[in-house]
């Protein structure tokens, strides 16, 4: 029993997939990250369960998603009879252990993982530059004190470049002066304008109410002052997240570092992975929620500082499909415990180990509670399901047959995602093949109605404004 | 006369209502008029008050019970030791994250406060959670013409939290109080700052912001700020005097204000 690793999932939060400059990004630098990299396999076809905070949390903590396990948005409450990796890891002989952002309603952290550390003020969604130092602390003692007989899991989740939210909401009420005014000085400082800021903008209605227009439902005061930002404050918005991701890497080389000096160097598997991305102008749009690359898409690496793993070094899979309900079944694989029936993830140990085995042909994505999304190798599909006019608050599926905007891209011609190929009939196979899997994929979900905290005054806080358009775009 | 607070005092109109500018404006009143300049002082102390910028940085339960918006302190005292280097003692405590920082260590006595090797860190826990404390102590340690810095827990796990050029100077970010004066006068590159003695942030900048004039009750004060960034150090403005005292630092969630200075000359 004592053979089994340590293991260490590490993860930022809202940090875009390509800020990583082992991926060769030039406005950014992450030498601890590209560490990883270098000690390890990544995933570059890796996506979040679902791009917020609570839900991609849930996902990687149940390996089901979220409208399978009670969390399909924040302030969703995980329904109690599904376990949760840190109970699973303890029951099966581990010390699984937690430090920093937590972010799962419903579920406290204290009663599945040792805590080590959640704030004096719980860890809500932001505050890297409070929790993130303390949380290295936690993690640098727990490796010099750790001395029982059973492996660990060490949780850490790091808030950063979370606090890029913060510097959005500062401003909400007040005009920011643009870089220049305030103190950059040339233009080379800042990263470019993303290539799709401009796009054909021929969305879902759930986008357009959510994200888009003069009062959006999420973060509305946002929106206002960003729809007078000028190029360079979206450039210099690029280049504030780069420096709190940097940050976060700093907080990860610390955390690397002590490690490799530990006696536990040798004997440990990490894992790195992001909850969502950060839009960062793409789709001329700020945080995450959408379906869009800049949001689902999220880094997954798996590496070992020694050789005792069949871990390989510095390789990039661009072939697999990956998903935030893969962490669990992952880390259970090679804790040698049994994997749940009801898991929807898989373990990644076969292809990091590169054995031959058949692999799922294409991602499933869900966002704010109606949208879905299916990534194959060439397309991506959007679809948004329309709220039941009585809601009964069961996740919606596919018997509803109410079936809203679709959106296809091609990804070989378009990866920017800048036109919707839907209405082309050239596309209709390409188009009925994507609803086909994705049908087929959410008729296995084992979708439960929502309960606990706030989740069915959201579901209606929201349908209500989603009900109003359509009726509206019908009349 | 009112303050039209400066954009860069990260506050909501939440904070506002609760009273952020009548509180920031006391805070640095008080900061302001303690501000004594002892010639060639020898034991200085500084104490900032710490007020949140947004909602995610302070969280009480009914904050409108509250009559202070203040989320922590931060004590900066430093005395000039006989053998001609200062000696910095760091208490900085802040109730949201529930860490009580204390940071011992000795710089040069150059304009910049170069730090010098041997440091101490230790940091209290007060939340809830098994980790309880931790102490650390850091040098810099040569290695291939280069200088590593160096952390060792009570333990002695040692670990390198960065590499650095030895004649490159270093500067811990507390000790910019004192040489901000000096270093931005020009603007500052490729400055190496080492962040509660800890975290290497290499390539750091300080640029001028902007000025504002502060009105207290009795008198006002023309502030100059500076930035202060770099890689992995995300923005911090911060306002001085025109003797070169700081006495606003303002970084994404939090806004340190000077609330007491004391200087003193002993020979």
């Amino acid at each position: 029993m004592n053979d089994r690793p340590n293991i260490i999932f590490i993860n930022t939060d809202q940090h875009t997939w390509d800020a990583v400059s082992a991926l060769g990004n030039q406005y950014v630098k992450t030498p601890n990250i590209d560490w990883l990299h270098r000690e390890g396999i990544a995933f570059r076809k890796s996506y979040s369960a679902d791009p917020v905070c609570a839900p991609a949390r849930a996902s990687w903590m149940t390996g089901v998603y979220g409208s399978e396990n009670g969390v399909p948005f924040n302030g969703g409450h995980m329904h109690a009879d599904i376990p949760d990796l840190g109970q699973l890891l303890n029951q099966g002989g581990y010390h699984a252990v937690h430090s920093g952002k937590w972010h799962i309603e419903g579920r406290d952290v204290r009663d599945s993982f040792n805590n080590l550390y959640v704030g004096k003020a719980h860890i809500g969604a932001s505050g890297g530059e409070f929790y993130d130092k303390v949380s290295t602390h936690a993690v640098i003692d727990f490796f010099d004190n750790y001395d029982d007989v059973k492996p660990f899991f060490l949780h850490m989740g790091i808030i950063d470049p979370h606090d890029i939210c913060q510097y959005q909401h500062n401003h909400e009420d007040k005009v920011m002066p643009g870089p220049f005014e305030q103190f950059l000085s040339v233009y080379d400082e800042l990263p470019p304008l993303p290539e799709n800021f401009s796009y054909d903008g021929d969305e879902t209605v759930l986008q357009q109410v959510f994200r888009r227009g003069d009062d959006p439902l999420i973060h509305p005061a946002i929106h206002k002052r960003v729809k007078d930002w000028t190029e360079l404050q979206w450039r210099f918005m690029a280049w504030n997240h780069n420096r709190f991701v940097e940050a976060a890497d700093d907080h990860i080389g610390m955390v690397l570092n002590a490690l490799f000096n530990s006696r536990f160097s040798d004997n440990t598997i990490i894992i790195f992975s992001v909850d969502h991305g950060e839009a960062n102008g793409r789709h001329e749009s700020f945080q995450k929620f959408s379906l869009y690359e800049e949001s689902i898409r999220v880094p997954f690496v798996i590496a070992s500082l020694g050789n005792k793993f069949v871990i390989p070094k510095n390789v990039i899979d661009d072939r697999h499909f990956i998903s935030g309900v893969d962490l669990m079944p992952t880390v259970l694989d090679y804790a040698g415990i049994g994997v749940p029936q009801h898991v929807q993830g898989r373990s990644l140990r076969p292809l990091v180990e590169q054995s031959d085995v058949q692999w799922r042909t294409f991602a499933y994505v869900e966002s704010n509670y109606w949208a879905r999304a299916v990534i194959t190798e060439r397309y991506k599909y959007v679809m948004e399901y329309r709220p039941r006019i009585e809601e009964d608050f069961i996740p919606i599926g596919p018997d509803q047959e109410s079936v809203g905007k679709e959106q296809l891209f091609d990804l070989a011609n378009d990866p920017m995602e800048t036109e919707n190929l839907s209405g082309d009939s050239v596309y209709s196979d390409i188009l009925n093949d994507c609803r086909k899997r994705l049908f087929l994929m959410e008729s296995d979900l084992k979708r439960r109605p929502l309960d606990g905290g706030r989740s069915k005054e959201t579901v209606l806080d929201w349908s209500g404004p989603l009900n109003a358009r359509w009726q509206n775009k019908v009349n | 006369m009112e303050n039209q607070l400066h954009w860069s005092f990260d506050y909501t109109p939440q904070w506002a209502q609760l009273g952020y500018g009548r509180q920031f404006e006391k805070i640095l009143s008080s900061g302001l008029e303690s501000i004594k300049h002892a010639s060639n002082s020898t034991i200085k102390r500084d104490v900032f008050a710490i007020l949140p910028n947004f909602s995610n940085s302070w969280k009480r339960d009914n904050p409108k019970e509250t009559d202070t918006l203040r989320i922590g302190t931060v004590s900066i005292e430093r005395d000039l030791e006989s053998n001609g280097s200062w000696h910095y003692h760091v208490n900085h405590k802040n109730v949201t994250s529930g860490e009580k920082l204390i940071l011992d260590f000795k710089c040069i006595n150059d304009p910049l406060r170069t730090l010098m090797s041997q440091w101490v860190i230790k940091s209290l826990n007060s939340s809830d959670g098994s980790y309880s404390s931790i102490s650390l102590e850091g040098s810099f340690a040569d290695s291939n013409g280069r200088s590593d810095i160096q952390l060792k827990t009570s333990k002695g796990l040692t670990f390198n939290v960065g590499s650095m050029l030895p004649e490159h100077p270093l500067v811990c970010n507390w000790a910019l109080v004192d040489a901000m004066r000096f270093l931005a006068k020009g603007g500052q590159k490729d400055l190496s700052i080492l962040d509660d003695l800890e975290r290497l942030k290499t390539g750091c900048e300080i640029r001028f912001l902007d000025q504002w004039r502060f009105h207290a009750p009795a008198k006002f004060w023309d502030l100059t700020a500076y930035t202060v960034f770099g890689k992995g150090l995300p923005p911090s403005h911060w306002w001085m005097t025109g003797n070169g005292d700081v006495v606003v630092i303002s970084t994404m969630l939090s806004t340190y204000i000077l609330e007491e200075s004391y200087s003193e000359s002993i020979v």
